[in-house]
């Protein structure tokens, strides 16, 4: 599954990092030089802005505000998906018609679901709203895949010790979902932040979308940059805290050799 | 110990036959056949009109070539599958109520163990699920008694497939069943390690001898371990040849390496080489 | 990483609904075929039905009035008095997406492939490749919209880039996917470069580009609605919102409808095509 995990030579973390600091550099002489326009901030113009203007405060805590809304929202879509994912393994009737419904909402473009969301919670809880909707597929389908990664033979065993429903459920297949659950949790992070910000899109004032959006209206593109860049140091730290956790669960309840 | 199984045990041995060493209940297939649909309306016969005995505390290995059906007819012991026709009886009573009394214990060629539960966890399992209080001085004795002293607190991933078969096997014995169910238990191991775990399967049987089916491709495990060999013919299984197989226990190295021993080896292996043959003509 | 564990959760999930057909399968062969054909339409359409019948009782039992959320029936009416309109914008959206996913593909395999032929190149990307896997690149719009101008072009370079991620990952994992052994085989039998990519790595990475692309259109219309919303360049997004700022609410969930249901075709053509290949090639 992880084929980059094979042991690297020195020279394959060298071209890596070789390649990264390459893209850095080069980024910063389009930006510097204006070749592609004024629009592209160089890297040290995006770093100015975070050290020495006034905007930096401004800019980490809209920053701070969309990751919450993120993260709210992300919680809100673990527990719907975990809910409805327990209710299908356990009545397995729904499983079809509940696999095409989550197909169908994960297939809506973001701004189609505006006129819903907007009809139905305050423009302050949209964000969350809006992440809870990105994020809900990917859970879900990750729950579902988890409850039913225990082996057949495993089945088989606790039947033959007349195991119940219930004791099945709770003894086998919640544990056996918990790594492929927080791989899936990863997966939905970055996404939860896509839906945070288009939220925000949908008319609040606080948060890393307005920022975005009023900067593109002004011009002010280093400021702009300084936004997006924020917007990724959030979905890396989120990211990063998910994939730690995926690590310990994987380790915890993972699977023989 | 014998005493409170006595208890347990559903229905009593019958009283025409002298009881036997062991313990447990017979188990009586009667005219059972399986049949699986498939897709378009197409069907296979696994099972057809078998008909076997098991008497209580009695080890019969069931052999056959591959696809002979013998996996189904366990797995219709256990409960697993209901037959098309015929009827499986265990003491008396259908599969599926022994598994719900939790008097059922059974082992896979597949370890099936929680990989997220230590050896201990593991085998408290069967008692967590019969809603009955773990008893700590049983799974201990059963981990000394498997060879795992040591390993108590350790993960199925951090042991070998070897261990974790000893870990199975221990599991499924754990609440002294009235009928033990062996699946290919050693199947997937190398021939060194089978060898040394069939000795062992024979100590431990030994210590309670309870009503077991052993399901095998490996004829010297059969023989090594088994009060009656049944031979199954390719599918439809049906009952072939019954073997008795007349060594005394413990059957050690020694006697696997008599004439007598090699006579029987040879003759089954020569039984199961002709049906396998008949099989490829059918395929 | 991430793309290949969704890969993963995609497989593993498919397997669980072949279980289903299984299970109808098998009680089919005593039941009639019609009845299995109402039971399949009864279990793949009720959603449908679930989600019109719910949305217009939520309109109802919440009073709302039609300025927030008008019934189904009045938006379907208004789709349908406008089918020319709304025809031509889904159109425009759905070149639009077309084109992104096809520029964004080509983009993705192409330098998958480079990355299979260099081990510089593969290692060089690896570290970029790592970031851009959580970068929400849909919250990058703006930036592009500056960077690209206010045109259709830069709404297909959207939809293109956001397409591109998930093939560029998921061929590079895909090209490297060859069963164990197999580089090992080849190579012994003296086989070059170029022939261990042409029958090893390009039949390995089949399925897995096939997963890619069924994600990479539903992030292509997204990208594109997106991109339309922002920009108020044209299509189902321009319209979107448009109808939203001057408060014609039926038309904005007309839109919205309308946005919903090309999206779900585009997938499902997607996932046909893609059932189709994995039959020819996987």
């Amino acid at each position: 599954m992880r084929d980059a995990d094979a042991p690297r030579p020195l020279t394959t973390v060298i071209a890596s990092v070789v390649g990264s600091v390459a893209i850095v550099a080069l980024w910063q002489v389009v930006g510097a030089t204006e070749v592609f326009g004024s629009s592209i901030s160089p890297p040290s113009k995006i770093l100015d802005v975070f050290l020495h203007s006034q905007d930096s405060g401004l800019i980490q805590k809209a920053a701070l505000v969309t990751g919450s809304e993120a993260l709210d929202g992300f919680l809100w879509g673990l527990l719907l998906a975990a809910i409805v994912g327990v209710v299908v393994v356990v009545v397995p009737v729904l499983r079809r018609g509940v696999d095409q419904l989550a197909t169908i909402q994960s297939a809506i473009p973001f701004v189609a679901l505006a006129p819903i969301l907007l009809a139905n919670f305050t423009r302050e809880e949209i964000p969350s709203a809006m992440a809870t909707a990105t994020v809900f597929f990917t859970i879900y389908v990750a729950m579902v895949a988890g409850l039913q990664s225990a082996s057949a033979t495993l089945h088989d065993v606790v039947a033959v010790f007349g195991s119940s429903r219930r004791q099945r459920l709770l003894r086998v297949q919640i544990p056996a979902a918990i790594p492929v659950l927080a791989t899936g949790l990863k997966v939905a992070m970055p996404l939860a932040i896509v839906g945070a910000v288009i939220g925000e899109w949908f008319g609040v004032s606080n948060g890393i979308g307005p920022v975005l959006l009023i900067s593109l209206r002004d011009y002010e593109m280093p400021k702009m940059w300084a936004a997006a860049s924020a917007t990724v140091v959030v979905a890396l730290v989120l990211f990063g805290v998910m994939a730690f956790i995926e690590r310990i669960a994987t380790d915890r309840f993972g699977g023989a050799s | 110990m014998r005493a409170t199984m006595a208890r347990r045990s559903v229905a009593p041995p019958p009283a025409a036959e002298p009881p036997a060493a062991g313990r447990g209940v017979p188990i009586t297939l009667d005219g059972v056949s399986k049949r699986f649909a498939m897709r378009r309306q197409r069907s296979v016969d696994a099972v057809s009109g078998l008909s076997l005995s098991v008497a209580a505390g009695e080890l019969v290995a069931l052999i056959g070539p591959s696809g002979c059906g013998k996996s189904t007819v366990l797995r219709m012991v256990a409960s697993l599958e209901a037959p098309t026709e015929g009827q499986v009886l265990v003491g008396g009573r259908a599969p599926a109520e022994l598994a719900r009394s939790h008097r059922l214990g059974v082992a896979f060629q597949d370890n099936a163990l929680l990989p997220w539960s230590t050896v201990r966890a593991n085998l408290a399992l069967p008692y967590r699920l019969a809603h009955r209080p773990v008893d700590k001085a049983r799974i201990e004795s059963l981990i000394e008694l498997v060879g795992l002293g040591g390993f108590e607190d350790a993960r199925p991933r951090q042991l070998s497939g070897g261990m974790r078969q000893r870990v199975s096997i221990a599991r499924s014995i754990v609440l002294e069943p009235d009928v033990l169910l062996l699946d290919e238990p050693f199947g997937a191991l190398d021939a060194v390690t089978r060898r040394r775990l069939n000795m062992e399967l024979q100590r431990i049987w030994m210590e309670d001898p309870v009503t077991t089916v052993l399901v095998t491709h490996d004829v010297d495990e059969a023989l090594l371990l088994a009060d009656r060999v049944v031979v199954l013919s390719p599918r439809p299984g049906r009952v072939r040849t019954i073997k008795d197989v007349p060594f005394a226990r413990p059957r050690t190295r020694e006697v696997t390496r008599t004439p007598e021993f090699h006579a029987l080896v040879d003759e089954l292996t020569a039984e199961l080489d002709l049906l396998s043959q008949s099989a490829d003509h059918d395929a | 990483m991430t793309a290949i564990d969704q890969a993963t959760l995609l497989d593993r999930a498919r397997p669980a609904s072949d279980v289903i057909d299984r299970d109808m399968r098998s009680t089919g062969v005593a039941t009639h075929r019609l009845r299995r054909v109402l039971i399949h339409l009864v279990h793949t359409l009720w959603p449908v039905a679930f989600l019109l019948v719910a949305w217009d009782t939520w309109v109802t039992v919440k009073h709302l009035p039609p300025a927030v959320a008008p019934h189904p029936g009045t938006v379907l009416r208004y789709v349908r008095a406008n089918p020319g309109t709304f025809a031509g914008d889904a159109l425009d959206t759905c070149v639009i997406v077309l084109g992104g996913l096809l520029v964004g593909a080509v983009g993705g395999i192409a330098l998958a492939t480079v990355s299979w032929f260099s081990s510089i190149a593969r290692a060089a990307i690896s570290g970029p490749a790592l970031v851009t896997q959580c970068l929400p690149v849909a919250t990058m719009v703006p930036v592009l919209a500056r960077i690209f101008g206010y045109n259709q072009r830069t709404v297909v370079i959207i939809a293109a880039l956001i397409a591109f991620f998930p093939v560029l990952v998921f061929t590079t994992a895909g090209l490297r996917a060859s069963p164990p052994g197999t580089d090992d085989l080849f190579v012994v039998l003296g086989a070059g470069r170029i022939q261990r990519f042409r029958h090893l790595a390009v039949p390995s990475a089949i399925p897995r580009l096939l997963v890619s692309l069924r994600l990479s259109i539903v992030a292509a219309v997204v990208g594109a609605m997106l991109a339309q919303w922002i920009m108020g360049t044209s299509g189902l997004g321009y319209r979107l919102v448009t109808a939203q700022a001057s408060f014609r609410t039926a038309e904005a969930w007309g839109a919205s409808l309308v946005a919903i249901v090309l999206s779900v075709l585009l997938y499902s053509a997607m996932a046909a095509l893609c059932r189709l290949a994995d039959r020819r090639f996987g």
